[in-house]
């Protein structure tokens, strides 16, 4: 951490944030702010079927988003030839990993917030407390962390195309590892006692759940930081 | 001022005994023994060589001789193996932040995401230097006609070149590399190009490496050159010594024996043959072979015979300038 220079993260944070929006800045915003347009719809609509697949809709793609985006200044990188001005940028290695870091956390704050005020719209109805609230964030705060923590060195240690496989594969199989440990250890019985400890009963999450998901998350985090610095410094360009 | 293993020590006194007069000019870039080896099999180095401030330097070299190699050495974007760098007396690992601060680059393509438009290009570079010069940038934009709202895959690769050089040229970088600059230039462009570089070394306090294929390039601005081949120095020194070092001497088939063991390099051909030979050994040669004959050598004759079928800087290790 001795290495960390605040001016050299934010050249390259900024040099980032312009391959984020490299299509042009209004299009990746209004990427961002797309599960808002649901929101607005399925609250125009105001179906209460239509309310819940917007919800689940929104939560998805809040939680994926923050990864996508990462996902996207590696391709924007390295399909257009950027990559190279990794080189000649005065920022340290380790500060340029730290700068994909910073933008991926600041993602998932927006995306989290993002998340809880797409919520906040379609279930102001039924008055759910503020603590629920706040689980829903951080449990979309902690799931964008640890995707986006999952993505991030993989991408450092492969070509853009061969990453997007990886990615997708450990991903998966991550999932379906979660899925078959809780089939074989968990009782449905037990798994319906955990949801019902985890969510409030007006959708929201309980806030201590959450924020265990976070707490694993950031560990996550820590370590894909600390293999993403371990293969960039290695890797030549 | 012909080497293959020379001391960083021999060198830095050639450069100042040679006749560009570089007498105490700080060093803007020292490279000391840097050697790359791919697991391929190809390798670079050991290199030894400084460039003065104030200084244009010529790197030249036949395609895959390994100048990109020793670019990209300097900007520390592949691991040297061994040897130093060190760019205005800062080493290029340890201080690696602080040299690149000190450096503009150009590639033989664009670094610059073709997504975006010039306007980004320049907020890019805009954050990654403190010393970025808007108005400078601006006007050279204005002088190579790109405009700002264009993206860069919409400009063609001499426009992207320029670009590139723009944006190299306004952060008042101590030391401009550029990597085959002028591929994509028209000769218009290329004399232009030419003309900035020198007014930029005028001060003293800028110098500029550029590698390059097209030696005319070499004969208006160079003050020294730097020779690679098959990943071996071959020269370093003053632009004159270089042309000054060979002669280029054609013969008859009946003289080609008579000539081989003092070529540097050798092209034969049915009617004869060419053969690049060090100056200090022509007089000798030709009283012993009057019907040889003797002209001046261009860079690309010595290019295209020290890679031909005699090449190496093995070839004539006793001649005066090998060491």
């Amino acid at each position: 951490m001795k290495n960390m220079d605040i001016k050299q993260i934010k050249r390259s944070m900024c040099i980032d944030y312009l391959r984020l929006t490299a299509s042009g800045e209004g299009s990746a915003w209004i990427l961002a702010l797309l599960p808002l347009a649901f929101t607005l719809i399925a609250f125009v609509v105001d179906n209460e079927a239509v309310m819940a697949g917007a919800a689940g809709a929104v939560i998805a793609m809040c939680a994926v988003y923050a990864a996508f985006f990462v996902m996207m200044v590696f391709n924007n990188e390295e399909t257009t030839g950027n990559i190279m001005m990794n080189g000649i940028v005065p920022a340290s290695r380790f500060n340029q990993v730290s700068a994909r870091f910073a933008l991926g956390l600041a993602t998932d704050v927006i995306t989290a917030v993002e998340g809880v005020l797409c919520l906040f719209v379609l279930f102001h109805h039924d008055e759910p407390s503020v603590s629920s609230f706040i689980g829903l964030g951080l449990g979309v705060f902690g799931v964008a962390l640890f995707l986006g923590s999952v993505v991030i060195p993989i991408f450092y240690k492969f070509s853009v195309t061969k990453a997007m496989g990886w990615s997708f594969a450990i991903l998966g199989l991550l999932f379906f590892a979660i899925i078959f440990l809780i089939e074989k250890f968990i009782s449905s019985d037990m798994c319906t006692s955990m949801l019902q400890w985890m969510m409030t009963a007006k959708l929201g999450v309980v806030p201590w759940a959450a924020l265990i998901a976070v707490l694993v998350s950031v560990v996550a985090c820590v370590c894909s930081f600390l293999i993403s610095v371990h293969i960039y410094q290695r890797k030549e360009l | 001022m012909m080497m293959t293993q020379s001391s960083p020590t021999t060198i830095k006194q050639e450069i100042e005994n040679a006749s560009v007069g570089t007498d105490a000019a700080p060093m803007a870039l020292s490279i000391t023994d840097a050697a790359k080896r791919y697991s391929s099999g190809f390798g670079l180095g050991p290199v030894t060589f400084d460039l003065p401030m104030g200084y244009i330097m010529g790197l030249i070299g036949p395609n895959g001789a390994g100048k990109s190699t020793l670019i990209k050495l300097i900007l520390n974007m592949i691991h040297r193996d061994a040897g130093s760098i060190s760019v205005a007396g800062f080493d290029n690992i340890t201080d690696e932040v602080k040299v690149k601060e000190q450096l503009g680059i150009v590639f033989d393509s664009s670094y610059f995401s073709t997504y975006w438009t010039v306007k980004m290009a320049e907020k890019s570079m805009a954050a990654a230097y403190p010393t970025w010069n808007h108005s400078l940038f601006v006007d050279y934009l204005g002088q190579f006609g790109i405009d700002t709202k264009k993206k860069v895959k919409d400009l063609s690769r001499g426009m992207q070149m320029k670009l590139m050089l723009a944006a190299a040229l306004s952060h008042d970088a101590k030391l401009l590399i550029l990597d085959e600059p002028t591929s994509g230039l028209d000769v218009l462009a290329r004399d232009d190009l030419m003309d900035i570089l020198q007014r930029y070394v005028d001060d003293g306090q800028h110098s500029v490496l550029f590698s390059t294929h097209i030696t005319s390039d070499l004969e208006h601005a160079a003050d020294l050159i730097t020779y690679i081949t098959q990943g071996k120095l071959y020269f370093t020194g003053a632009k004159d010594e270089f042309d000054d070092a060979f002669r280029l001497v054609k013969g008859g088939p009946d003289e080609l024996d008579a000539v081989s063991p003092v070529a540097v390099g050798i092209r034969s051909y049915l009617t004869g043959f060419d053969a690049l030979v060090h100056t200090e050994g022509i007089a000798e040669l030709v009283q012993a072979n009057p019907e040889l004959h003797v002209d001046p050598v261009s860079i690309d004759d010595i290019i295209r015979l020290t890679n031909g079928r005699a090449a190496g800087p093995q070839r004539h290790e006793e001649g005066s300038n090998a060491r």
